[in-house]
């Protein structure tokens, strides 16, 4: 069974260059927790202070209600997959995955057991007496996590473990993580600057910027309601096109009806910015009204990236991009609408 | 037509390489050669027989080399293991001026360092004992074995040990079972060469260790320089056994990252 993790205020510093900014953070037990952010954000060191890696300058860290801020690696009862697998290069699979039980103890037919189980869970049924560079990457993988779960770890870190595999391995193994981490009821955190990654697998998801927590919540809740312009930007709303916001109200273009913004997420009154995803917003016919926020432009260019076609619109002097069921011809004047749930508003400065 | 240079280049290299060592096949086969004879005039094992006879001092000397070159190894690997692990590993603040200060000996030249320390060994009664031999010879064969094992340690991703100490190793079990297995290659090349530099030793075994401690090489020396050749022949191809085994054994453990490793 997993244990809740509790991160206080808490502080990492590399020489004189601070990482993390007072930092808070809490887990419940066997809960599936994703840390996005672009590399630099502070991810991978938050993960590496929990699993003792990296001393922090201040704050605590608890585990199931202990503090552990000062513990050993090896007392935290955290195990970590590291995003190189970090697996010994002289020794067997078997032997690695037996690694752990063997420190504690266990003798070598209970060991043999376990292993056995796992690498029947882990579908590397065979593969005992490979050493890691007889692996694919897949495989490796797997062994990394087989050594990380046959300790039955309270709490499993992860640390980008997909950033090594392939595009269609990917997709597979995401559904495998989460309904092993549910079957086993282990408490997970897992790092990684891949948003659909983190939308699939996590409970909930925290975004790291530069050193600090711009916004968590579950996936849907995310990405719904970006906190902020970064946190918009970061979940795929990439396009931006000035609005003015005047009492709670985002004007577009002037013949056309503003909106009236949700009560608490609306900017103060002045020059603002809207985002919104390309496969959010449409192109209007003539006359067709949109609760939202609509907008003119002349279509730059088309592209069909399969499926749909992807066209540029130019609208004053920015270029957004919009999916579209047809192709639009290039130089035709169109009115693009971005409905009220897809139109994030934030200030122009934020 | 380019099979002729290239034939004569190769024939020309190679009698640089294996003229010296027919030379010594030969003398050590000859039981009367003298000028202006071109080949020995009287071939036979008789010298190796007297090299080998029980009351030869080749054996002994041998013996005594091989003794030497092992307890020289063991003390640079009891010092090398744990410095070169801290020198990789920890952080150090001076690890630079550290691996400089250890190819000092080398930066001088040798005969008065080696003088020095004879006369700083005397006063310690080191003179004329294995022990003062060995200890000249681990000054100079630490330069090898911390330099090339402080490389071989750093090749070893950081991450490697981490994984171990994450799922409850500590940092001692760790170390033992992940970081040294992964350095040994390298760390065993640096024994080898250890053992080979102290087994070809003079210089410092002349000041040191004669006329008490006769090493194979001042035995070599005293014979040639007594004009006996056919058993200086025969002891310089005995030195030769184990350089040629050991390089071999190196050449198959020592690998490239460890190499390009050496001095970061």
């Amino acid at each position: 069974m997993g244990s809740s993790v509790e991160v206080v205020e808490l502080s990492v510093a590399f020489g004189r260059t601070p990482v993390l900014h007072r930092i808070s953070l809490s887990v419940a037990a066997g809960e599936f927790v994703a840390l996005l952010g672009p590399s630099g954000c502070g991810k991978t060191t938050l993960l590496r202070s929990i699993a003792g890696f990296v001393a922090p300058a201040g704050g605590r860290i608890l585990a199931g209600g202990q503090d552990i801020t000062q513990a050993p690696p090896e007392r935290r009862g955290a195990a970590m997959v590291f995003q190189s697998y970090a697996l010994w290069p002289h020794m067997s699979v078997a032997k690695t995955i037996g690694y752990g039980l063997k420190l504690r103890g266990w003798d070598r037919v209970r060991i043999d057991v376990k292993v056995g189980e796992m690498l029947r869970l882990l579908r590397l049924e065979g593969l005992g007496d490979r050493l890691p560079a007889q692996l694919s990457g897949g495989q490796r993988q797997r062994v990394a996590l087989g050594r990380a779960l046959a300790v039955d770890p309270a709490i499993l870190l992860l640390d980008e473990p997909m950033s090594n595999l392939d595009a269609r391995v990917r997709e597979g193994v995401r559904h495998e993580l989460r309904e092993l981490q549910q079957s086993l009821g282990i408490t997970a955190i897992h790092v990684t600057h891949d948003r659909e990654e983190a939308m699939i697998l996590a409970d909930r998801i925290v975004i790291l910027h530069e050193g600090r927590i711009a916004q968590q919540g579950t996936p849907e809740d995310l990405w719904a309601r970006p906190a902020s312009a970064y946190v918009a930007d970061f979940l795929g709303a990439t396009n931006c096109l000035p609005v003015r916001v005047h009492d709670e109200m985002a004007e577009a273009a002037p013949a056309e009806p503003p909106l009236r913004l949700e009560p608490g997420r609306a900017p103060p009154n002045g020059p603002a910015n809207v985002r919104f995803r390309p496969e959010e917003a449409r192109v209007l016919a003539p006359g067709e009204p949109l609760d939202g926020l609509v907008f003119h432009g002349v279509v730059a260019l088309s592209a069909y990236p399969g499926g749909r076609w992807r066209a540029s619109i130019r609208i004053g002097r920015d270029d957004v991009l919009v999916d579209v069921p047809d192709r639009l011809p290039e130089g035709a004047p169109v009115r693009l609408g971005i409905p009220a749930p897809a139109a994030h508003v934030f200030a122009a400065t934020a | 037509m380019w099979w002729l240079p290239r034939g004569l280049l190769l024939g020309l290299f190679a009698f640089f390489v294996f003229g010296p060592l027919v030379n010594l096949v030969l003398w050590s086969v000859a039981e009367s050669w003298f000028w202006p004879n071109r080949l020995p005039s009287q071939y036979g094992f008789r010298f190796w027989e007297r090299v080998f006879r029980p009351e030869g001092q080749a054996m002994e000397s041998l013996w005594l080399s091989i003794w030497i070159a092992t307890l020289t190894t063991l003390l640079c690997l009891a010092v090398s293991v744990p410095a070169a692990w801290a020198l990789a590993k920890a952080n150090l603040r001076w690890r630079a001026a550290i691996l400089l200060l250890f190819l000092l000996p080398q930066a001088f030249p040798n005969l008065p360092v080696y003088i020095n320390i004879a006369r700083i060994f005397f006063s310690f009664n080191l003179n004329g004992t294995v022990i003062g031999v060995v200890l000249v010879h681990a000054a100079h064969g630490l330069v090898y074995s911390i330099w090339i094992a402080t490389a071989a340690f750093a090749a070893v991703d950081d991450d490697l040990e981490l994984a171990a100490r994450n799922i409850g190793a500590g940092a001692f079990t760790a170390f033992r079972t992940i970081t040294l297995p992964l350095a040994a290659p390298g760390i065993a090349a640096s024994a080898v060469f250890v053992f080979l530099e102290s087994l070809d030793e003079f210089t410092a075994s002349y000041f040191v260790g004669a006329p008490e401690v006769r090493t194979l090489p001042l035995l070599l020396f005293s014979a040639a320089a007594g004009g006996n050749m056919q058993v200086a022949a025969i002891t310089a191809l005995i030195l030769l056994v184990p350089s040629v085994l050991f390089m071999l054994i190196v050449e198959r453990f020592l690998r490239a990252e460890v190499l390009a490793k050496v001095g970061k």
